[in-house]
C-alpha cells in the first residue's frame, strides 16, 4: 500500500473509531479542496500592488508562485484581523517596492531582474527602507512568515498548490506516523532500556 | 438581564486540568455539576494537522483585540496588550493542546522556605501539605487520565506505584542522549507522558504521528481531560458542560457564603446560576482576575481579598532551550536506519532538581526535557529564519528547509525551573484594556529573581554539555533561550496556607474568607516547582474534590433545593 492510500484507510478507521467514542458530531478528516479565488473587490490590494507582492514572494521563497503563495497572501490579508492590522502595511510595502525599483532602475519591482529585486528586498530586511508610518523590518518578517505558510500550509487555505511544498520537504502532515510502527506495537519488541 | 432561578449543587468555572477532576469527582459523588467554559467545545473531528489554523491563528486563544491581557516586564513603565498569559480557551483547557510531559513534584518543592532558610528578594513559603498527602492523588490522576511511563528509573522521584501504562517507544537517538548524559555522571530517565501507549478506557493507543504539543489529538490518545475525564463526567448524567459561557462575577450572601455565579452566555446575555459550591479553575491569571472582578460594596478589593493577596505571588516557570543539529545519515550509520521516523525522544534529567553542587545561590533547579524538534514545517522554517535574524530567505531558506527535512536531525532540550516569587510579579486589573464583554483585562507584571536566572543559565549549560557529548558529534550545538520565561505555566496568585493573614486559600483550597468557594487551578501553589504543573493541578483537584464530596456526605453542605 502506498503512503496515501494507507492514509485514507487509517483516516477512515479513525472516523469510525471516533464516532463510537465521541457522542458529538465528527467532521470528516482530511483536506478540503482549495478555496475559490477572491471575488473582485474583495482583495485588499489593487492589481499593481498584487503584482509587486507576488514578485517579492517569489524571491523570498522561490517556487512561491507555483505553490499559489500570492493568492494565499491575498486571501489571508482580506480576512479579520489581518485586513485591519496588516493589509495596510502590505499595501504600503507594495508601493514602496515599486517606488524603490523606479528610483534605482526606472521600472516597477516586478519587472526587475532577480538580483535587483533581491537587493531591494535586502533593504527591507535590514530595515533600511524609511517611510512615514512604515516599518520595513516587521513587514519583511511577516512576508517571510506568510510565504512559509503559503508554501507549507494546508492546501485548504489556497497555498501549497497540489501539495508542492509537502512534496518538496517529503512529509505529509495528515499522516506522519512512522511507517513501521506496526512492528513495534504488535510484536512487543524489547525496549532499549 | 435574564432573571433565572437555575440552581445546581456545584458550579465549576473552567473545564481544564483544575476544573475537570473536581467536576468528575463531585458528579460521581452525586452532586449536580455545571461547568462554565468560556471557549468552544471541540470534538475529535476538529483536530486536524492544519498548522495554519491550529497553531498560528486563534484556535486556542482569541486575538488580543478581542480578549487582551496586558503585560509589563521588569522595569517597563507601561503595560502593553499581549496574547501572552493565556493557557487556552476551549473545553478541556490547556490539556487539549499540551505535549503531556508528566512530572510529579518532589518533596523539596513543599518546603522551599524551610530548606533554603529564605532567600533575599524572594517571597518563599512552605506548602501546608506535603508530598505524602498529594501522592495518592497523583496515582489517582495517572490512572484516571492514562499516563505512560517506566517507574523506578528516575531516582529523584518519589512513587510507590507503577504507571498505568508502559512507556511510549522512543526514537533510537534516545540512546545517544542516554550515553552522553551517563558519561557526564547524570541519570537520564524515560519521560512519562499523558499519551496512551496501549488501548485504555475505550481510547485507542497513540499512532505516533507526533502532533501532540500545540495540537488536539484526533485519535483521542492524548490524555487531555477532554478525552479522559469529561466524557465520564457527562455520562454520569449529573454534569453539564456549557461552552461559550464567560463567568463575570461570583456572588456571596451576607454571611460570606458563596451563592452563585453570574455569566455571559454564548449570545452575550447575562445569566445567573445559584450554587452551593463554586469551584474556580480558570487559570492562575484568570481566576485572580475573576475574584478581583467580583468586588462589591462589602468586598471593595475583590472577593477573598481582605488581605490584598489575590493576584500576588504570581509565579511562572523559568525556561531555557538548546539545540543540537545532527547529521541524520551519521546517526543512522551508528544506530541503524530502523524507526528513525519515530517522533518522541522521551528523555529527561532531574539531576539539577535539588542540587547543592549546582553552583548557584539556590540549590533548586528543575527539569531538562530532551525532545526532537516539533514536526511543524512552517514553524521549522520560521525558526530557521528567525535564528538567522531574518537574513535567511530566498534559495538559501529553501535549501535550509530541504536539509532540515532530509539530512538533519534536531535534538533539543527544554529547561523548566523554579520561578521565584518576587514582589514585582503579580496580576491586577488593567485600568484601560477591556475584553469583548467590556470587562477589565488582567494586567500581568513580571519580574525575574536574578538567582532563578542564574540557575537557569547553569541548567542550560548542563543541557548543552549533554548535547555536545553525543556521538556522532552534532554538526552544531547552540543555546536558543536562557533566563527566559514560559507564560503557559502560571501559578501562585491565590496561595494556600494555614495562616489566613498570609494566604488566600486554606489547605483544602477553600477561600479563607468565602465559605464554599474553592480554587483548583495552579493558583494555590505557593511555589512553582521545577517542572510543568499539569499533573499536580490534576492531583490537587482530585484531592480538593474528595474533601468537598466528604463535606456533602457529612451534610455540611446541603444539597437539593436552594
Amino acid at each position: 500500500m502506498n503512503r496515501f492510500s494507507r492514509r485514507a484507510w487509517i483516516c477512515g478507521l479513525l472516523g469510525l473509531g471516533a464516532a463510537g467514542l465521541w457522542p458529538r458530531r465528527v467532521r470528516p478528516q482530511g483536506h478540503a479542496r482549495a478555496p475559490a479565488p477572491l471575488a473582485p473587490g474583495r482583495s485588499p490590494f489593487d492589481a499593481r500592488q498584487r503584482r509587486a507582492l507576488a514578485a517579492a514572494c517569489e524571491r523570498v521563497l522561490p517556487g512561491a508562485g507555483e505553490a499559489g503563495v500570492p493568492g494565499y497572501l491575498d486571501r489571508q490579508l482580506a480576512r479579520e484581523p489581518f485586513s485591519r492590522f496588516l493589509a495596510p502595511t502590505f499595501g504600503r510595502a507594495a508601493e514602496l517596492l515599486d517606488s524603490q525599483a523606479r528610483e534605482a532602475h526606472g521600472q516597477v519591482f516586478a519587472e526587475l531582474p532577480a538580483e535587483a529585486q533581491d537587493a531591494i528586498l535586502g533593504r527591507f530586511q535590514a530595515g533600511a527602507v524609511q517611510a512615514q508610518g512604515f516599518q520595513a523590518r516587521p513587514f519583511f518578517e511577516h512576508l517571510v512568515r506568510f510565504c512559509l505558510e503559503g508554501f507549507l500550509g494546508d492546501p485548504r487555505h489556497g497555498g501549497n498548490r497540489a501539495e508542492v511544498g509537502w512534496r518538496f520537504i517529503g512529509h505529509h502532515p495528515c499522516w506522519w506516523s512512522p511507517r513501521r510502527i506496526d512492528s513495534l506495537t504488535r510484536r512487543g519488541r524489547a525496549l532499549p532500556y | 438581564m435574564a432573571r433565572e432561578r437555575e440552581s445546581v449543587d456545584v458550579v465549576v468555572i473552567g473545564s481544564g486540568a483544575g476544573g475537570a477532576p473536581a467536576a468528575l469527582t463531585l458528579a460521581e459523588a452525586g452532586a449536580r455539576v455545571l461547568i462554565l467554559e468560556k471557549g468552544p467545545y471541540y470534538s475529535l473531528g476538529d483536530f486536524t494537522h492544519d498548522e495554519v489554523s491550529i497553531c498560528r491563528r486563534d484556535f486556542w486563544v482569541p486575538w488580543e483585540h478581542l480578549d487582551p491581557h496586558t503585560i509589563r516586564k521588569g522595569a517597563e513603565p507601561e503595560a502593553r496588550v499581549t496574547r501572552e498569559g493565556w493557557v487556552s480557551q476551549c473545553v478541556g483547557g490547556g490539556t487539549v493542546h499540551m505535549s503531556g510531559f508528566f512530572y510529579r513534584l518532589h518533596a523539596e518543592d513543599f518546603r522551599l522556605a524551610t530548606l533554603t532558610g529564605g532567600l533575599d528578594g524572594a517571597e518563599l513559603a512552605d506548602w501546608p501539605i506535603d508530598l505524602a498527602e498529594l501522592e495518592p492523588f497523583y496515582d489517582l490522576a495517572e490512572v484516571r487520565v492514562g499516563v505512560s511511563g517506566q517507574a523506578g528509573l528516575n531516582p529523584f522521584e518519589v512513587r510507590k506505584r507503577p504507571f498505568p501504562l508502559p512507556p511510549l517507544h522512543p526514537h533510537p537517538a534516545a540512546a545517544l542522549v542516554d550515553e552522553a548524559a551517563r558519561g557526564l555522571g547524570l541519570t537520564p530517565f524515560p519521560t512519562a507522558r499523558a499519551v496512551l501507549s496501549r488501548s485504555y478506557g475505550g481510547r485507542p493507543p497513540c499512532n505516533y504521528c507526533g502532533f501532540c504539543g500545540e495540537y488536539g489529538c484526533e485519535n483521542g490518545s492524548k490524555s487531555s481531560v477532554l478525552a479522559s475525564l469529561l466524557p465520564p463526567a457527562e455520562a454520569s448524567g449529573r454534569c453539564e458542560i456549557r461552552a461559550g459561557c464567560m463567568a463575570s462575577r461570583i456572588e456571596v450572601d451576607g454571611q460570606d457564603r458563596v451563592q452563585g455565579v453570574v455569566y455571559l452566555d454564548a449570545q452575550g446575555v447575562e445569566r445567573r446560576v445559584q450554587a452551593r459550591v463554586v469551584v474556580l479553575a480558570a487559570s492562575a491569571i484568570e481566576s485572580a482576575r475573576l475574584l478581583l472582578l467580583s468586588a462589591d460594596g462589602r468586598h471593595p478589593h475583590g472577593l477573598a481579598n481582605g488581605t490584598g493577596l489575590v493576584g500576588k505571588h504570581l509565579t511562572l516557570s523559568t525556561f531555557g532551550k538548546g539545540t543540537a543539529i545532527l547529521d541524520r545519515a551519521q546517526v543512522a550509520a551508528r544506530l541503524g536506519a530502523d524507526h528513525m521516523d519515530l517522533p518522541f525522544l522521551q528523555r529527561s534529567l532531574q539531576d539539577d532538581y535539588w542540587n547543592p553542587r549546582l553552583g548557584a545561590a539556590l540549590p533548586k533547579g528543575g527539569t531538562h526535557n530532551f525532545l526532537l524538534h516539533h514536526p511543524n514545517p512552517i514553524n521549522a522554517g520560521v525558526r530557521m529564519a528567525m535564528d538567522a535574524k531574518w537574513t535567511l530567505w530566498g534559495q538559501p531558506l529553501k535549501e535550509a528547509l530541504r536539509r532540515y527535512f532530509h539530512d538533519e536531525l534536531w535534538i533539543e532540550f527544554e529547561v523548566f525551573g523554579e520561578f521565584l516569587p518576587v514582589p514585582g510579579s503579580f496580576v491586577d486589573l488593567d485600568p484601560r484594556a477591556k475584553d469583548r464583554w467590556g470587562l477589565p483585562a488582567a494586567r500581568i507584571s513580571v519580574a525575574h529573581h536574578p538567582v532563578a536566572d542564574d540557575v537557569n543559565r547553569l541548567m542550560v549549560r548542563r543541557g548543552l554539555d549533554v548535547l555536545e557529548a553525543m556521538q556522532p558529534r552534532p554538526v552544531k550545538v547552540y543555546p536558543w533561550a536562557w533566563a527566559n520565561t514560559t507564560y503557559h505555566l502560571q501559578h501562585g496568585t491565590c496561595r494556600f496556607g494555614d495562616d489566613p493573614g498570609r494566604s488566600v486559600l486554606d489547605r483544602d483550597c477553600q477561600a479563607h474568607e468565602v465559605r464554599n468557594l474553592y480554587v483548583t487551578d495552579a493558583s494555590f501553589m505557593p511555589t512553582s516547582g521545577g517542572c510543568p504543573a499539569t499533573p499536580t493541578i490534576l492531583a490537587n483537584s482530585f484531592r480538593v474534590a474528595s474533601k468537598i464530596a466528604e463535606r456533602f456526605r457529612r451534610g455540611e453542605i446541603a444539597r437539593g433545593q436552594v
